[in-house]
């Protein structure tokens, strides 16, 4: 456990190091991809004074380097200024843009997971048949299929032949209220909070898993570290559940909750369809390595039950490239399908990037790149840490 | 067969068991595959794709850049009605009669005329609401006459019927314009016979019988209806406080001329059925000239540039003139009053030149001085002059490329600033058409860059319209194109088949011009915007849209044209069967080059980072994971704005891409690996860190090297369907990701289901088959994966 957190001190100074790297990297780009003010400057009812004065204030009058050294100042302290295109501090526009673009992805992420897990061990196990080669097909039709395209067929079927989601937003607006139109009977659903139904969804999870955890108790009673140790699994799903599915819904009605919901499904449908047939292939694929190791047959032999072997010897050794794929996608979630938003017009965090950098946003494209980085550093972080643990054959 | 062997011979019979080996391998690939049902189905597929990439110059029904023709893209319309057979007619003439107001809704008159038997056949036209209506139908309405009697001429004017010009009405002095129908008066040559007359009124204008038979004849061009504003009776000043001035015009204009003698006539006609004709409708003679001409005379009048100050009853002043070129290489002008104005001496280059082609002018509304335009030559130049006709002399010159040109057609700038200009070359045999910077008010003449083309033959006509930005052009071979006038930059003018089937005996097609308004005045919508022509041979005389409203994106089927389009078209009229066969070709080059370099980085990357110490592997992860964080989108725009977008930086871009993923992969791979005791005994064996390397711990790797290979290559076609869809993509070339690019962003993506689903189909299955050929592979390499 020392060495895992002495490991873990280590790669957070890596983390660091890399995302200083990045954010000089990004700040280079910026840097030679034109002056901001030269949009102002062709602008006829500005005065010169005005850039002038502007220039100053971005320090745009001083050299790269001092330029260079404000910019990491600023990115590391959270400091991401004024937007443009939003007319807003870009904090704001994080904090609208963020929830949305997590809610969408943590969603899809964690369903595609599931499904991709629970297939692609099942046909591992059951190859030779039918089943097989169908589901393969399948996934691997939607595996490569472009993302945006798969988005203009939903959008093309699900939007506009059958009218059953929206064609575009993240949720209804005064001049776009698809929900209370098509769907007038979730109205009722107006009064009710979104806090309550958490509070209710709660209780009944804590009690729920009060009982499970003392029916599953251990035969022998744990040391208090081990007792720690199994429910940090538990704490870090919280966790991460309280960020996905909490935030985005906070302070709203449950109508709310549903029409985010709604506008959000098909944007999570394209998702989960592309990605899910990706972890159904490399969780077969990787089943089947572990599956021709010795020890499965030596478990078979032991004569457990089939189903005690696939799920407990065969899949716990397979999930180890899926974690690593789950840990290193947990850090696109935010960058991933910009265009996939876009289509959408889910105006999450991709969406906002796209249009920052359209629109010559300097502020606001450049600190969705640098929040990006931060969470795929730390994605990948997460992800050699859990290889570490998962796997003991890696020495660390 | 790649499991750990111990020893590689190193002798020279390495080579030649290599080969052995490698036929050995291939066969053994092939006999597996072929076991591998995944395996087999991607090789097919991949095999079909790469056929239709080979062969896509052969079965693609349409070239590469073909675009639809008009008639498809757009919902031409022509109508025809039947004149009396058996006779021949001349090119018809149309003349407005209200124009200029949109609510008033006037109409226009089809004139068709037969010169042998002197008839006239007059059809009107009104632009119908309903589009499938006829514009022959909408108001029945017709006039037809035997023109030697219609006026009662004495002596009875005799046949042939030379030429006829319409007389568009005018406003009186009361603003009243008359009829929105039957108004308007008719001028024509029959023999030495000058007869104007209202056919609606039946009333003769003036009658005058010339002492010579004309060749050239002529209308000022505001009474044809090539409007600046409709014409208005003037109002001279008022003799007394509240005493009204006498109302003077609206005169028009027709010359006549064999080329020694001339004859300019004035005729004064405001509208039919003008209720208060203080003004009476009559005609005198303006001009009458003798002396050698070496080109038509040309005449203009307008209105609002005309004044008294001679008290010739405004006849006088910048806006009007006469205008006779001399074989003496001088340009006689003369005020339509009859009055001289001046003798200009013509010189060009310092030569002294005369006028070879028909004069015009630029009439913008705008002009404050007018200045007409003339082909000069000169011994062995010959060049377009500007001249202005308020300093009377040649303001600017534009010389000819040859000097043997000849300008085959007035040049009437239908916008006021440029001239569209078609010659003929010395022999007959070809047509040169070239735009001119007409302005003005500077008095300068510039090409329009682009507009230069030399067409094979001799065309029998054009004319431009302003409202479509385009040029007509009708054929020596009966075919009509449009030739646009506003182009990207450095693209050359492609003349585009209009696609209507045009009988062979029409000499001409005439701008029709709306039926709402005037020939060049305001129109309501483009399908005003029609030409028309009548068909000597069947007596049936034609009425079609320009423009028509826009078709396209075509749906899949049979087109006017005879085209068919089986899987429809995009908005530009690109045939989509033809771009999604010459995608493949790039699909193909993109998706393999780039993910073979990624792979290979990635393969090497992996291995040593696994493989070697904290230090290497520290540096490469941390590099690795650079690469990963770094934002392709942002980089992406960044090299596409320092270079050019192309096909090799959308490779670079992808192969950076693409390794690191696999680099993270594969030296997880490596890391339990190293740790096997196959390595162990290797090492225990002396193998040395490259041996163990490139021997042992590889050859285990490839199993996922050669999956990624694949996923990369199907990975590379959608990263590059993207990248062109955000259209960071090469403009130049046809990909699919490009379709469906011009489909978001040309708008209405969810509507054209022939144009979305073909491109992303193809997509797919491209993807899909390289990616089960990588499993077919994979199976083979790694036996754990075969079928037992």
């Amino acid at each position: 456990m020392a060495s895992l957190t002495r490991y873990l001190i280590r790669r957070a100074i890596q983390g660091v190091i890399t995302l200083l790297i990045v954010t000089v990297l990004i700040f280079i780009l910026f840097y030679f991809s034109g002056n901001p003010l030269d949009g102002l400057r062709s602008n006829p009812s500005i005065q010169p004074a005005v850039i002038e004065r502007l220039r100053q204030q971005y320090g745009l009058d001083q050299g790269p380097e001092v330029q260079l050294y404000r910019y990491v100042v600023n990115m590391f302290t959270f400091n991401f200024g004024w937007s443009s295109y939003a007319n807003a501090p870009v904090v704001s526009v994080l904090q609208e843009a963020l929830p949305r673009t997590l809610f969408l992805f943590g969603g899809a992420v964690l369903i595609e997971y599931m499904i991709g897990v629970l297939v692609g061990r099942y046909i591992a196990w059951k190859r030779g048949r039918g089943v097989e080669g169908g589901v393969i097909l399948t996934s691997l039709f939607f595996y490569n299929m472009p993302s945006f395209w798969i988005g203009l067929i939903l959008l093309f079927f699900f939007a506009y032949v059958w009218t059953w989601f929206p064609l575009r937003g993240f949720q209804d607006t005064p001049t776009d209220s698809f929900t209370a139109q098509h769907y007038p009977f979730l109205l009722s659903l107006e009064g009710i909070a979104f806090e309550v139904v958490l509070g209710v969804i709660a209780i009944l999870a804590g009690v729920a898993i009060i009982a499970i955890a003392w029916i599953r108790r251990p035969k022998r009673p744990l040391e208090t570290r081990q007792q720690v140790m199994r429910l940090v699994p538990g704490a870090i799903v919280a966790a991460f559940g309280a960020v996905l599915f909490v935030w985005p819904f906070w302070n709203m009605s449950m109508f709310d909750v549903a029409d985010i919901l709604i506008h959000g499904a098909l944007p999570m449908l394209a998702l989960v369809l592309i990605s899910a047939a990706g972890t159904i292939l490399l969780m077969q694929t990787s089943m089947l390595e572990v599956m021709g190791e010795d020890f499965i047959l030596t478990a078979k032999a032991k004569g457990l039950s089939e189903r005690i072997v696939r799920k407990r010897h065969a899949a716990r050794n397979a999930y180890l490239p899926v974690v690593t794929s789950l840990a290193i996608s947990l850090g696109f979630i935010v960058g991933g399908a910009i265009i996939l938003e876009y289509i959408f017009s889910y105006y999450g965090l991709g969406s906002y990037l796209l249009i920052a950098i359209t629109s010559q946003d300097r502020f606001l494209a450049g600190s969705i790149l640098f929040l990006i980085s931060v969470l795929v550093i730390f994605g990948n972080i997460v992800a050699d840490i859990l290889y570490g643990v998962l796997d003991p054959r890696v020495r660390i | 067969m790649f499991e750990s062997e111990p020893g590689v011979p190193r002798s020279e019979s390495f080579r030649r068991s290599f080969v052995a080996r490698l036929r050995r391998v291939l066969r053994t690939s092939w006999s597996t595959l072929r076991q591998s049902r995944l395996g087999v189905l991607g090789f097919s597929i991949v095999l079909l794709f790469a056929l239709m990439a080979l062969l896509a110059p052969v079965i693609a029904p349409y070239p590469r850049l073909f675009e639809a023709p008009l008639v498809d893209r757009f919902d031409i319309h022509a109508y025809s009605r039947a004149l009396p057979a058996g006779q021949n007619y001349e090119t018809p003439v149309y003349g407005p009669t209200t124009p200029l107001f949109p609510d008033v809704g006037g109409g226009v008159w089809a004139v068709n005329w037969n010169a042998t038997h002197a008839t006239v056949y007059m059809s009107y036209l009104k632009y119908p609401q309903r589009t499938n209506q006829s514009p022959f139908d909408t108001e029945n309405l017709s006039v037809q006459f035997d023109a030697t009697q219609k006026f009662g001429v004495t002596p009875l004017p005799s046949p042939p019927l030379s030429a006829l010009y319409w007389l568009t009405p005018a406003r009186n002095i009361s603003f009243e314009t008359g009829p929105t129908d039957r108004n308007g008066a008719l001028a024509y040559f029959m023999g030495r016979d000058f007869i104007v007359g209202d056919p609606f009124a039946d009333k003769l204008i003036f009658h005058v019988q010339l002492p010579f038979t004309p060749i050239w004849t002529g209308e000022d061009p505001e009474s044809a209806g090539f409007l600046i504003s409709q014409p208005n009776q003037l109002q001279g000043p008022s003799p007394f406080p509240g005493v009204p001035g006498t109302p003077y015009g609206p005169y028009r204009y027709i010359y006549a001329s064999d080329g020694n003698q001339t004859m300019v006539f004035e005729i004064t006609y405001a509208h039919t059925g003008d209720q208060t004709p203080t003004v009476p409708a009559s005609g005198r003679i303006a001009l009458s000239f003798n002396g050698t001409l070496s080109a038509p005379p040309f005449v203009y009048y307008h209105w609002g540039k005309v004044a008294d100050s001679d008290t010739s009853g405004f006849r006088a002043g910048t806006g009007q003139a006469i205008l006779l070129p001399l074989a003496n290489d001088t340009l006689a002008v003369y005020n339509v009053s009859g009055r001289t104005r001046a003798f200009v001496p013509l010189t060009l280059f310092g030569q002294a030149a005369h006028v070879v082609a028909p004069i015009g002018y630029a009439r913008s509304p705008d002009t404050l001085t007018f200045f007409t335009y003339m082909q000069l030559r000169s011994g062995n130049a010959s060049a377009i002059a500007t001249f202005d006709m308020g300093r009377l002399r040649i303001a600017h010159v534009f010389p000819l490329p040859d000097a043997a040109l000849r300008l085959l057609q007035s040049p009437i700038s239908d916008d006021g600033t440029t001239l569209y200009l078609g010659f003929a070359n010395a022999a007959a045999t070809s047509t040169t058409m070239i735009g001119l910077n007409a302005d003005p008010a500077a008095g300068n003449l510039t090409t329009v860059s682009q507009f230069q083309l030399v067409i094979p033959g001799l065309v029998k006509n054009y004319f431009s319209v302003a409202n479509l930005v385009s040029v007509y052009v009708y054929m020596a071979d009966n075919r009509l194109v449009k030739l646009a006038t506003t182009f990207a930059a450095a693209s050359a003018i492609v003349p585009e088949e209009f696609g209507l089937a045009i009988p062979a005996g029409v000499p001409a097609i005439v701008y029709a011009g709306t039926t709402h308004g005037t020939l060049y005045g305001v129109s309501l919508s483009q399908e005003e915007l029609n030409g028309g022509w009548t068909d000597s041979a069947t007596g049936r005389t034609t009425l079609f849209t320009l423009l028509g409203r826009p078709r396209v994106p075509l749906a899949p089927g049979t087109y006017p044209s005879g085209h068919t389009y089986l899987l429809g078209t995009d908005f530009n009229g690109h045939d989509i069967l033809t771009q999604l066969l010459y995608g493949t070709q790039v699909a193909f080059i993109v998706g393999i080059l780039a993910a073979l370099f990624g792979v290979g980085i990635g393969t090497f990357v992996g291995v040593i980072a696994g493989y070697y110490s904290k230090l290497i592997d520290t540096l490469l992860m941390r590099t690795t994971d650079i690469f990963l964080v770094l934002p392709f989108l942002p980089v992406v725009l960044v090299l596409v704005s320092i270079a050019r977008p192309s096909i090799w930086i959308i490779i670079l871009v992808l192969s950076l891409l693409g390794w690191p993923g696999i680099a993270r992969v594969i030296r997880a791979q490596v890391l339990t690996l190293k740790e096997r005791p196959f390595v162990d005994a290797a090492r225990v064996a002396g193998a040395s860190d490259t041996r163990l390397i490139f021997l042992h711990i590889t050859p285990n790797v490839l199993p996922f090297s050669f999956l990624y290979m694949s996923l990369g290559v199907a990975a590379a076609i959608i990263t590059e369907a993207a990248l062109s869809y955000l259209g960071l993509g090469d403009p130049n070339v046809t990909s699919w990701g490009g379709m469906l690019s011009t489909l978001i962003t040309l708008g209405g993506g969810l509507y054209y289901w022939w144009w979305l689903l073909p491109p992303g189909l193809a997509i797919t299955f491209l993807s899909l088959g390289f990616y089960l050929l990588g499993r077919g592979f994979d199976e083979i390499i790694n036996p754990r994966l075969r079928r037992r």
